[in-house]
């Protein structure tokens, strides 16, 4: 027998009917929630495992159910396989995700029973909508494939213009009466892929029209938004925080963990509140890592939190963030600049803050930092890669520092700041209590320490992206962010690479996983299968 | 089929396991301990009719050790299931008198879903309400007792992933350790369900009595340990050891939870 039960990281983990049953929203959630199921666009901007897809899933759901009286038919579409598009076709994006669109479409009206017409050809690709899978499902497949293939090019007149789409779209809405098809896109963008990034946001532009709504979930650091797109005036831009100065914070993440891990660690919880207290502080409102961090001490002892804060913020955090600069060699520069920076700039300069903090009784402490508007493109740039990894999240812009000059405010994550700290459990929340967004470091427009980043060469979408991949494809399983459990589970199983499990298929893992049903099996192919596409994509 | 043979051999395979059960003793003896709290709660509780469930809530958890110890660890977790189920069944049946002679009379069922009801079940807002209205964390009790009836339920309906290993009689560390990690969640729920509904209505002698096991088991529920200061008198003499407890279950608690900040975010400069 087993005693040990996996912790499921991502929503992709999740079925739908456990979705809404998870959901634990602050007040900011039920707004994100409510503007995705509203018409107008909107851009969802957050770092890994702070809950885009989950939110965008609960706007489905809710969407989905409420259909009968609002006839508005969400069609979720996910494009986190954007790195394995690779074909000589310079619109290879647009038809890719246009022939994604299409098929969700048409399942999306199979699923609510709607009968297909004239228009079917459009969107399946053909003048035999019926056949399967259709002309535009193959094609998508393709696409999806041709990683394998780069130099072989892909027949892609079957795929509607946006034109056409939209037409086709406007006629099934008057003919079944749905009133709009809300399109919710998740991984909408490669950060590092700049071509993909104008693609997508000039296909959400063009999509719109009365029948369509687009919505989208993003990472932080977006480069090119095309020549069409604005986002001030083309779509409202939500950043997925959650306020760890808000009294409800500590609440909505004990409620979060609560609902997903096990009755031991759910009583560790409730029982050591105050640890619980400064793990969820740490976590800088990352459910993700909030659980990935429970997985490691699920008795909540102090003084292994303590080991956990001072060993995972000081360095396990900066795996994703280091591996990057393995990965993008050509962005290497500038990643390793973002790490030696907050290392040996910023915290030193918050960890002194706190010491002060501290000592007096009406002190102030901060995990904030301000960089200088006119501060050298470079810099700006390594602070978006940053944010993307989720050490830093920024905040507003155009914030006075001390000379009245225009600047940014940035946040690092607080793990980050109080693993400097002897003894993170007992000063914790004292620390937190004492935050004043008001107290924040200053970078000013020619910080010294911007030097080396403004020296560096940056390929900025020069980097050879199938050269990327090959080698992403050939690492080991152990690089992927699952659990333990799911990581040996698959080494039973036998793979080793991520290539490996990429074209693994779905009755493998029901036959040789021993003492595991079909159902769970299949929840950890989908497990796995998530984390190598999340890997891909960055 | 030689029976005696075939049972013998299988009680020699129990007899193996037991020995290296009984290697660690302190798990077993802090379990024995959490009996005698739920023994002490029979006592102070020991007139009113629905007392009578403590036995079998006893039973259960005994007879689910002695399968713990001889590697029956299905079984072992399908009494920890039982005793779980009427614990929580007594304290329904406190306010159902009819419904308690029903069941005990083999005319009604005890229906998990319906004492464990958000609304009305014994972890309620309206059960909170009647019996310890400052007690406000019925809901995360609540979560918590059914999250831990659902995963030993796993291993009664003999869900997939319970059946890692040739389920035959040999001894089984993890397994063992998990078994005391849910007792210990279990001494925790119960402390809370039964202060919730009971401890407003027994004698300060009991109350007394109880003290040092409310302290050790749920010092970190606020409204109880509160609760606890404005009933008895201060302590006249540094309190001797506190009661042996069940692992994972009561752990030197900590100090109470520390409420959120209250300063609000400044705007900007």
């Amino acid at each position: 027998m087993n005693a040990i039960e996996e912790i499921r990281l991502r929503t992709e983990d999740l079925k739908r009917d456990e979705i809404l049953g998870l959901f634990v929203p602050t007040f900011t959630d039920r707004e994100i929630v409510r503007l995705l199921k509203a018409a107008s666009p909107v851009i969802l901007e957050g770092s890994r495992g702070t809950g885009k897809s989950f939110l965008l899933r609960v706007a489905e759901i809710e969407l989905e159910n409420s259909f009968r009286e609002n006839r508005v038919m969400p069609v979720y579409v996910s494009f986190i396989r954007s790195s394995l598009v690779h074909t000589p076709d310079p619109q290879q994006f647009q038809h890719w995700m246009l022939a994604k669109i299409c098929n969700r479409v048409v399942r999306a009206l199979k699923g609510h029973g709607f009968t297909a017409g004239f228009e079917s050809t459009v969107l399946s690709g053909s003048t035999q909508p019926d056949q399967e899978p259709t002309v535009l499902e193959r094609l998508e497949s393709e696409f999806e494939d041709s990683y394998r293939n780069p130099d072989k090019p892909i027949q892609t007149e079957a795929i509607p213009t946006v034109e056409q789409f939209k037409d086709a779209v406007e006629d099934i809405c008057d003919r079944n009466d749905i009133s709009r098809i809300s399109l919710l896109f998740d991984e909408a963008i490669h950060i590092f892929r700049p071509e993909q990034q104008r693609q997508f946001f000039t296909l959400f532009r063009d999509l719109r029209s009365a029948y369509i709504g687009c919505n989208a979930a993003v990472y932080p650091g977006v480069t090119s938004y095309g020549d069409v797109f604005e986002l001030t005036h083309d779509a409202t831009l939500k950043r997925l925080e959650r306020d760890m100065l808000s009294p409800q914070y500590v609440e909505n993440m004990r409620d979060i963990a609560l609902r997903q891990v096990e009755s031991g660690t759910a009583a560790a919880i409730l029982r050591n509140d105050s640890t619980f207290t400064v793990l969820a502080y740490c976590v800088g409102g990352n459910p993700r890592l909030l659980l990935k961090n429970l997985s490691q001490c699920p008795e909540l002892r102090a003084p292994e939190v303590n080991e956990l804060i001072k060993s995972f913020y000081r360095s396990g955090i900066w795996s994703e963030h280091s591996s990057l600069a393995e990965t993008y060699s050509g962005h290497k520069p500038l990643i390793d600049w973002g790490r030696n920076f907050i290392e040996t700039q910023v915290l030193p300069r918050l960890e002194e803050r706190s010491l002060r903090a501290l000592k007096d009784p009406e002190g102030e402490s901060s995990c904030f930092f301000w960089v200088n508007r006119d501060a050298p493109e470079a810099v700006k740039h390594a602070l978006r890669l940053l944010a993307y990894t989720g050490i830093v999240q920024k905040g507003e812009d155009a914030i006075r520092g001390t000379r009245a000059e225009l600047g940014t405010r940035y946040t690092v994550n607080f793990g980050c700041v109080l693993a400097t700290q002897a003894n993170p459990t007992t000063v914790g929340v004292e620390l937190v209590r004492k935050l004043s967004i008001k107290r924040f470091v200053e970078f000013g427009a020619n910080h010294p320490s911007y030097e080396p980043a403004r020296n560096a060469t940056i390929h900025v979408g020069g980097e050879d992206m199938l050269q990327v991949l090959k080698e992403q494809l050939a690492r080991p399983i152990g690089e992927l962010d699952l659990t333990d459990w799911q990581k040996n589970h698959l080494q039973e199983i036998g793979f080793s690479t991520v290539g490996q499990l990429l074209k693994s298929d779905e009755s493998v893992f029901i036959e040789k996983l021993r003492y595991v049903g079909p159902k769970r099996a299949r929840r950890i192919k989908n497990a796995a299968d998530a984390a190598v596409l999340e890997y891909l994509s960055g | 089929m030689d029976l005696k043979e075939h049972y013998d051999k299988i009680s020699e395979a129990a007899r193996a396991v037991r020995q290296d059960s009984l290697l660690d003793s302190a798990p077993l003896e802090a379990a024995h301990a959490a009996i005698g709290e739920i023994r002490l709660w029979q006592e102070i509780l020991g007139a009113r009719p629905e007392a009578t469930i403590f036995d079998q809530i006893v039973s259960a958890l005994e007879l689910g050790l002695f399968a713990l110890v001889s590697g029956l660890y299905r079984q072992a977790y399908g009494s920890l299931r039982l005793t779980v189920e009427l614990t929580a069944g007594l304290c329904w049946f406190s306010t159902n008198r009819l419904d308690l002679a029903e069941w005990q009379s083999g005319e009604r069922d005890l229906i998990w879903k319906e004492i464990t009801n958000e609304d009305e079940g014994v972890l309620s807002p309206r059960f909170r309400k009647a019996f310890f209205p400052e007690l406000n964390e019925e809901r995360k009790y609540n979560g918590l007792n059914k999250k831990l009836y659902r995963e030993l339920s796993e291993y009664v309906h003999g869900n997939a992933r319970t059946w890692a290993g040739q389920d035959d009689i040999k001894y089984d560390e993890q397994l063992h350790r998990a078994w005391f990690d849910r007792l210990g969640t279990y001494m925790v729920v119960t402390t809370v369900l039964l202060s919730l509904r009971y401890l407003q209505e027994v004698d300060d002698t009991a109350v007394g009595k109880l003290a040092p096991y409310l302290h050790s088991r749920v010092g970190h529920v606020a409204p109880i340990t509160k609760y606890l200061r404005e009933r008895l008198p201060p302590a006249p003499a540094p309190a001797s050891p506190a009661p042996a407890s069940a692992q994972g279950g009561a752990a030197t608690p900590e100090t109470p939870a520390t409420p959120a900040p209250t300063n609000s975010p400044q705007g900007p400069d």
